[in-house]
């Protein structure tokens, strides 16, 4: 099987250069046999990647241990389910999904586009299959997860079978870190689809907004996928890593974040240039960085330049990607340098105060924001090559920046859709926004009264406030419309009509997700924690609870032996709860791990952690987090990736009749 | 350059001077940013060690941990030269540490006057687990 | 079994490279002017519709309605005037092109079967069912 799956997984390689090569002789030729040629090899190296993926199962469901990438991922006590996803749990694994995900969205765009779009669909495989190029030969060449286990016997190499394997990192046995790495990765790979049709349309000169519509799901798909994996990840970090928080500005967290700020900024801008043909040098340029700053992500995970707690460790591939990222800077600068004069706008800016001014300052903030966070991460990196220190920059610094942006980001979310295209009339505004504003200020008197005295939370909940408030109106107001109009009860004229511009709406639903979770981040001002060692029957105080530790457990199974304190959560001397914070010791990767243990509510979790043994060993150390709204942030991505959906409907037509 | 124009110029460029103020004024060397520097990097900063928050990485002193109630001391070493860890920070101690095993750790702090470290966070690093050998093969 | 693989193999590989030996024809890119008209025909229409819509909700104000509104209609007159000139000539070839070669192919594949000429549209030059009624891919009237 080993040997089927090494077979197919390096036909993956020819594939792709074949279909690298007549997409590109399609495209100068046009003839029709040349593209048909390339989407088959799409086809096919979506087939051959398919069976690697496969194989790969099957040596990982029955344990073969002469295989390196099994015996240092799974063990024979690992439950079948964590040893099928343990697939995208190690660094060779995961690159081989990263390559099957590529070939699964060539092969759709292939099919997708076999009737269509002949004079870009060349350029677009040429530039998919060259990436599927890059992939097959990191996972055929470098970093193979089918390659065998060694072992030195006198002076020969030798084959060996491991006894058992080393199991799955603890830290990734977690229901939420199945699905994290896969969506995040179908993030990042997505953000091709748009990169391939963009560098088409720069091959081919036709830069009007064709590839941006083309392209319109894929770019939504992407960027919905990156938000939710990214909350997932801090998800992930918040349950398993046992520190009491979700996103530590970590150079990992950085790099996933990094494309999904240039994608948001993208669908953003391209209504600039939908609606006034402007900014399509800047539109490129988003897409561009997007896909780029996917395989730098991808990059930063797996180099070691830099370190982190989710990276894998150093995989030896820094340099090939360093190549491959080079590359694509240098192609995609020249060629949008090379067509830098047909891309002149049509038209435009005329007022400060309208729409097109609100999406072009949102992209300014974005673009900072990025370079902010590019900045920060690579710090390290910058600061070692002028300076000869290496200097790490921590949370503050990344808070002190993302802070004010995030909130003037999120005030533009209020702001911005209230604009019309452009011009405004001050009147006008005066009406859109007065009451909002006067309601967000009465909501700082009142926090105020309650002695709420943090100038940030203060400013972000008014903001907040007013942000709701603007978008629960746009959907009052529409419906009430509409309702004039046609008759139909409220209701049903509120759902026709967001079904009648999903796009409008389901932004509106992902602005008002947005809001949600920086109720969720502000959260974080307010958070108060405890550190206590306990024995059997001590008891201890967090803000209005108090703890009892009744019993202290030890117990164990054949994947792993634990250690449980219950602990009793009082408030006003009413019994709330029992939480069970636990520590485990896995014994195939001799590993511990931490498992705390969270009391969720919508005002604020309460999270435990056992966090050691006191030196006699009777008594326990315990961690007690007090953090305020988190379960917004969770509640927000929810909410955001609904809105995703929402907006990826086609619009409800009516017989009516009307613009579109 | 016309008067439109002029005021997306004024407006876009108060937000960047902003945003750079902010990054340049978030640099400080006593908090938010730390110097990497390993066990023996240290002892030759000298004197300017103290005012600055490092991040020093070394191996765990086997069986050097003393912990007493919710404090907690180590040594960390790099070859000959060796430093005094103190704990004072909040979080949970990670899950790696404990006396038996091969670490190699990173403390972030800063050095006292008396050549102990005060560290603030702990990461503790396994020394390649997953790499390690695999013992007892069937052959 | 193993015979069977590599079969199954060769056989995958005869049908990738097989388009390549066929004897094909090529295509006709759509004229760039067709397309950057109908691009601006779409941007002025969905312009109206915004409008429209921002002055439902009380975003603008009568005054301004009318004058956005009204050079807005005019430019969708001059843009539908020269897609009109610009239509007859340019595209005919390329439909010419893309149905003689749409139907050698369903001449051969199904011989006395009804043979389904596919509809190209005027607007986009996107091939569509015989029966289909509108354009799948800009949703312009086909005849």
């Amino acid at each position: 099987m080993a040997d089927l799956g090494n077979i197919l997984l390096f036909f993956l390689f020819p594939v792709s250069v074949f279909t690298a090569l007549t997409a590109l002789a399609a495209g100068v030729t046009k003839r029709r046999g040349l593209l048909e040629a390339a989407r088959r090899g799409a086809y096919a190296a979506f087939a051959v990647t398919t069976l690697a993926v496969l194989a790969l199962e099957y040596l990982l469901v029955t344990s073969d241990f002469s295989i390196e990438y099994v015996a240092s991922n799974t063990n024979f006590a690992l439950p079948l389910f964590y040893k099928i996803v343990a697939l995208w749990a190690g660094h060779n694994g995961s690159l081989l999904l990263w390559t099957w995900i590529v070939t699964i969205f060539s092969a759709i765009v292939a099919y997708q586009h076999r009737h269509k779009n002949n004079d870009l669909m060349p350029y677009v495989l040429f530039v998919m299959a060259s990436t599927m190029v890059f992939f097959s030969i990191l996972s055929v060449f470098i970093s193979n997860p089918f390659q065998t286990l060694y072992q030195e016997f006198g002076n020969t190499l030798q084959e060996f079978t491991a006894r058992d394997g080393h199991g799955l990192n603890p830290l990734l046995q977690h229901p939420a870190m199945i699905i994290h790495p896969p969506i995040l990765f179908i993030g990042y790979v997505g953000s091709v689809v748009p990169f391939a049709f963009a560098i088409a349309a720069l091959i081919t000169g036709k830069l009007g907004a064709g590839w941006i519509h083309t392209t319109r799901r894929w770019a939504l798909t992407t960027w919905g996928f990156l938000a939710v994996g990214i909350v997932l990840g801090g998800k992930w970090a918040y349950v398993e890593l046992g520190w009491g928080g979700y996103w530590a500005w970590d150079p990992v967290e950085n790099a996933s974040l990094l494309p999904w700020l240039t994608s948001t900024a993208y669908l953003h801008s391209v209504m600039i240039q939908e609606r006034k043909g402007m900014l399509k040098i800047w539109n490129m340029a988003l897409v561009i960085a997007t896909y780029l700053l996917s395989i730098f992500g991808t990059f930063l995970t797996r180099s070691g330049i830099v370190s982190s707690v989710h990276a894998f460790a150093n995989s030896g591939l820094g340099p090939a990607f360093a190549i491959f990222l080079s590359m694509g800077i240098i192609f995609s600068v020249t060629l949008l340098l090379y067509r830098r004069k047909d891309l002149k706008p049509d038209e435009e800016m005329e007022s400060l105060v309208s729409r097109e001014s609100g999406f072009l300052f949102n992209n300014l903030l974005f673009l900072l924001a990025t370079i902010a966070v590019l900045w920060g991460t690579m710090f390290p990196v910058i600061s070692e090559l002028f300076t000869g220190d290496q200097i790490t920059v921590g949370p503050p610094w990344f808070n002190n920046i993302m802070i004010p942006i995030g909130l003037a980001l999120l005030l533009l979310t209020g702001v911005g859709p209230l604009l019309a295209w452009r011009h405004t009339s001050v009147e006008t505004l005066k009406r859109s926004f007065g009451w909002p504003i006067l309601g967000s200020f009465i909501l700082v008197v009142v926090l105020l009264a309650f002695g709420m005295r943090d100038g940030w939370a203060l400013g972000s909940f008014a903001i907040s406030f007013f942000v709701m408030w603007t978008i629960v109106v746009e959907f009052v107001k529409g419906a009430n419309i509409r309702k004039k109009n046609s008759g139909e009860n409220f209701l049903v004229a509120m759902y026709m009509l967001s079904r009648k511009n999903t796009r409008r709406y389901g932004g509106y639903l992902i602005h008002a997700a947005m809001v949600v979770m920086f109720i969720g981040f502000t959260g974080n001002a307010f958070n108060s924690e405890t550190r206590a060692e306990v024995g059997e029957g001590d008891s201890f105080d967090l803000g209005p609870y108090t703890f009892n530790a009744i019993k202290i457990t030890e117990d164990q199974n054949e994947n792993y032996s634990s250690q449980t304190l219950e602990l009793e959560m009082y408030r006003n001397d009413r019994l709330i709860d029992v939480i069970t914070p636990e520590k485990r010791f896995y014994f195939a990767s001799e590993q511990p791990s931490t498992e705390v243990d969270i009391y969720s509510t919508f005002r604020e979790d309460i999270y435990a952690v056992l966090s050691g043994m006191s030196n006699d060993g009777t008594k326990v150390i315990v961690q007690v987090y007090r953090n305020p709204f988190v379960t917004m942030v969770w509640i927000g991505a929810f909410i955001l990736g609904i809105g995703t959906l929402f907006a990826m409907l086609p619009n409800l037509r009516e017989s009516k009749g009307g613009a579109e | 350059m016309n008067n439109k124009k002029l005021k997306f110029v004024i407006g876009s460029l108060v937000i960047i001077v902003a945003v750079i103020v902010l990054a340049i004024q978030g640099m400080k060397e006593d908090t938010t940013m730390s110097y990497s520097k390993s066990v023996s990097e240290v002892q030759l900063l000298g004197s300017r060690a103290y005012a600055l928050t490092l991040k020093v990485n070394g191996d765990l002193k086997k069986g050097s941990i003393v912990r007493n109630n919710l404090d907690l001391d180590f040594v960390i070493t790099e070859g000959n030269s060796e430093l005094s860890i103190h704990y004072i920070g909040k979080d949970p101690i990670p899950d790696t540490f404990n006396n038996d095993m091969d670490a190699e750790v990173i403390v972030s702090g800063k050095l006292q006057q008396d050549g102990v470290f005060n560290a603030e966070r702990i990461q503790a690093k396994c020394a390649s687990k997953y790499e390690a050998d695999y013992s007892s093969p069937e052959v | 079994m193993s015979y069977l693989a590599y079969l199954t193999g060769l056989a995958f590989l005869v049908w990738i490279v097989m388009p390549l030996f066929k004897k094909d024809s090529t295509w006709v890119s759509l004229h760039m002017e067709v397309e950057e008209l109908a691009e601006r025909k779409q941007r002025v229409y969905g312009n109206i519709a915004d409008l429209e819509f921002d002055f439902a909700m009380g975003r603008l104000s009568e005054k301004d309605f009318k004058t956005i509104r009204t050079s807005f209609l005019s430019e969708a007159g001059r843009v539908m005037e020269k897609l009109e000139n610009q239509k007859s000539s340019k595209l005919m070839d390329r439909i010419q092109n893309d149905i003689e070669y749409l139907g050698k192919k369903k001449k051969k594949k199904k011989k006395g079967s009804k043979i389904q000429t596919a509809v190209f549209c005027t607007e986009c030059g996107t091939e569509n069912l015989a029966k289909a009624k509108f354009c799948m891919k800009c949703g312009k009237g086909l005849s």
